[in-house]
């Protein structure tokens, strides 16, 4: 690890000392390390891979996540930490409410005990950020799909005739113009991006924080299914691809999180058919989604938590028409309860 | 101090601006450059609204004539070819016998009356437009981004403009984005199908193509019997016009030919992407030895450069522009003029005054000899 530190600590140096000297702008030295490799790389993968664009992309996607799926993790893991640390900080932040001097060490005492560090989910996210930048514009401007792209296509080329000759690339994948928008892609990318979010975000008592859940909940899907279907679909190519990893990412640390599978739950003795709806599912996350999602991930050691918590929603609309899966209800209940103590 | 809850509101809120701000960071849409024409002593000059103005000698706005029924694009000008369908202009019209020739980047053609201002007529391709058209006997031919070259009658009474009868559009593999040559009853283009094309000019039947290592975009320059073309191979060709066959190639370069080349007592001058000016032997393919090296800009050469008297004049995308001894490449002009914006169409020349139409929307002019400048109009009102 130090020799890593050390390592990271001299690029920062020379990427300072680059700077300071003005000897290259930020912009060129991106280009330089990180746009112009991943940009030529995707080229030469389009070469190997019989002339097709879109199998690059999704090739490259997946080397580039896999590379940053350690920090993805560990971002991941953090971020989860400092979730469970929230009830003990809530703790100490009433406690020493009105000695706000001392409450700054205790906080710090509080993740010292825990191996937990604040700064943990920022700085992988801040390290994957160029990576992903990188990725992104090597998609877009590898499609040159306006004379402006394409010409600035000539900028971040290396001279290597083998990848001279393959511009520009084509565009056709699988009955797509990776050149133009698409409805399919659109809503591919809103509904993946949407089960993200859904996975990723975690249950909150505060009314504040779950409005903004549940505005980022529908935004981010919306917002992105519109570019997807403004924006060339080699880009929702590599934002669908992008989403189904971080989706198997997420679920490999967090389980389902507050996605539930109500047919996972009900199967298992909740009543069949119309009380399955996404609008008890919703229900069901809001109310208790992180237990319910570690759950998933291991179904046969926790299976009676996941009916406890995975049936709630369904049996509160359930009740209504049936009074037999009342049991049910009050083992839900009793869950809250557990909980809010 | 860490309020996990606020720093997690403010977190998502970062992650949404940070992701908008990526999304739109790769957003380089569409914006054309379009190019200059004239007839008699009035300018003709596409702006990047999409429009043309006509403007007299001294830079007097006479009349703008905007593509009717235009409803602009899309709210981000980011979406794929197909879709954009702001009227933008990347082509340098043609004026003949009194009508403008305008082909836009939404797909259609127009023709449009210099007297009247009026549309005589406008045909859609129903794909972008990048390149200019070519008019010649009473033929309107236009290459579009499905990859098909068009021949459209140029004398229609109707408003809707018809395909030329008896020519059948002729079908490459990828975008043409080069705007077409008419010479001796053939169509010369490339395509970005890396092929330089060859099709009589009556009947839309192939005559011969010639197959470079890289795409085609930039316009071919025909002299006497020869064409010569730039790629994207970094290479410089010079084919038999007849026959298609290669006679030279110019391997020097480091980067695109994108711009058409000019020729000048037995000399060829093309730009290239690698920021230099190769003045190129029409004989034999080798560098002039006139000049003791290519002309290096400093940053890319877009435009296209003109001649005005023995004079070279070469503006960069950076809005660096030269004017160099043909003979010598050496500069003639005592300062290099920097117009502070962007210069991508191609420049143009007429009765001894340069015009560049730089990517602000403006119109300068300069003394093709001194590099005096003259004046500068914006282009919008």
């Amino acid at each position: 690890m130090p020799k890593t530190r050390n390592i990271v600590l001299l690029i920062l140096l020379v990427l300072v000392f680059l700077f300071v000297g003005g000897f290259v702008s930020p912009i060129e030295l991106f280009d330089i390390v990180i746009l112009q490799p991943m940009l030529n790389f995707l080229i030469l993968l389009t070469k190997v891979f019989f002339g097709s664009f879109g199998l690059a992309i999704i090739i490259l996607t997946i080397i580039v996540r896999g590379v940053t799926i350690p920090l993805s993790l560990r971002q991941i893991r953090s971020t989860r930490a400092m979730q469970e640390l929230q009830p003990k900080l809530k703790e100490l932040q009433k406690k020493y409410a009105k000695d706000k001097e001392k409450l700054g060490p205790e906080i710090q005492k509080l993740y010292k005990e825990h191996g937990v560090n604040p700064f943990g989910c920022a700085l992988p996210m801040l390290v994957q950020f160029p990576i992903w930048i990188g990725l992104y514009q090597s998609v877009i401007q590898g499609l040159g799909y306006a004379p402006e792209n394409l010409i600035g296509l000539s900028k971040q080329l290396y001279s290597w005739s083998v990848i001279q000759e393959q511009v520009p690339l084509d565009s056709h994948f699988l009955g797509l113009d990776l050149g133009s928008g698409s409805l399919i892609m659109a809503i591919l990318v809103a509904v993946s991006m949407w089960i993200l979010q859904k996975m990723s975000s975690s249950p909150s008592a505060d009314p504040s924080q779950q409005s903004m859940q549940r505005m980022l909940l529908w935004i981010m899907p919306l917002m992105f299914g519109f570019f997807a279907l403004t924006f060339p679909s080699g880009l929702s190519l590599y934002w669908l691809l992008t989403n189904l990893i971080s989706i198997l990412v997420q679920y490999r640390v967090t389980g389902w999180g507050s996605l539930r599978i109500p047919s996972l739950a009900t199967l298992r003795g909740g009543p069949p058919g119309p009380v399955r709806t996404p609008a008890s599912t919703t229900g069901a996350s809001e109310s208790g989604g992180s237990d319910a999602g570690v759950v998933a991930s291991q179904p046969e050691a926790a299976g009676a938590d996941t009916t406890g918590g995975g049936k709630k929603p369904v049996v509160r609309e359930a009740s209504s028409r049936r009074k037999k899966v009342g049991h049910g209800k009050h083992r839900g209940k009793r869950k809250i309860r557990r909980r809010s103590r | 101090m860490f309020y996990i809850k606020q720093a997690r509101t403010k977190k998502a809120l970062i992650i949404v601006v940070i992701l908008s701000c990526l999304v739109l960071s790769g957003c380089m849409g569409p914006r054309g450059w379009p190019g200059i024409a004239s007839e008699g002593e009035k300018l003709y000059v596409g702006t990047m609204g999409g429009t043309v103005v006509a403007l007299n000698p001294e830079g007097g706005r006479l009349w703008e004539w905007e593509p009717p029924g235009e409803q602009g694009g899309s709210m981000i000008a980011c979406s794929g070819g197909g879709q954009f369908r702001a009227g933008l202009l990347y082509g340098v019209p043609v004026v003949a016998d009194g009508v403008v020739y305008v082909s836009s980047y939404n797909g259609r053609v127009y023709a449009v009356d210099t007297e009247y201002r009026a549309d005589k007529w406008k045909y859609d391709t129903g794909s972008p437009i990048a390149g200019g058209v070519a008019v010649a006997n009473n033929t309107v031919f236009v290459g579009c981004s499905d990859g098909k070259l068009y021949a459209l009658e140029a004398n229609v009474t109707t408003y809707e403009g018809r395909p030329k009868a008896g020519f059948k559009p002729f079908q490459t593999d990828d975008k043409i984005w080069s705007t077409p040559v008419v010479y001796d009853g053939t169509v010369y283009f490339g395509s970005l199908d890396q092929k330089l094309y060859a099709i009589d000019a009556d009947t839309g039947e192939l005559k011969w193509e010639f197959k470079a290592q890289g795409a085609i975009a930039s316009t071919p320059l025909i002299v006497g019997d020869v064409v010569y073309i730039g790629a994207f191979d970094s290479r410089f060709y010079a084919l038999d016009a007849d026959t298609g066959e290669q006679k030279w190639v110019f391997e020097q370069a480091d980067n695109w030919f994108w711009s058409q080349a000019l020729y000048a007592n037995g000399t060829i001058y093309a730009c290239s992407l690698d920021h230099r000016v190769y003045a190129i032997e029409a004989d034999t393919g080798e560098l002039y030895s006139g000049w003791a090296e290519p002309f290096d800009a400093g940053s890319e050469i877009k435009s296209s450069p003109v001649i005005v008297g023995d004079v070279l004049v070469v503006a960069t995308e950076e809005g660096e522009v030269f004017g160099l001894d043909v003979e010598t490449g050496k500069s003639k002009w005592p300062n290099v003029v920097d117009l502070d914006a962007h210069v991508l169409a191609p420049i143009f020349a007429s009765g001894g005054t340069v015009y560049i139409n730089a990517q602000d929307n403006r119109l300068y002019t300069f003394e093709g000899a001194t590099g005096r400048q003259n004046w500068s109009v914006p282009l919008s009102q």
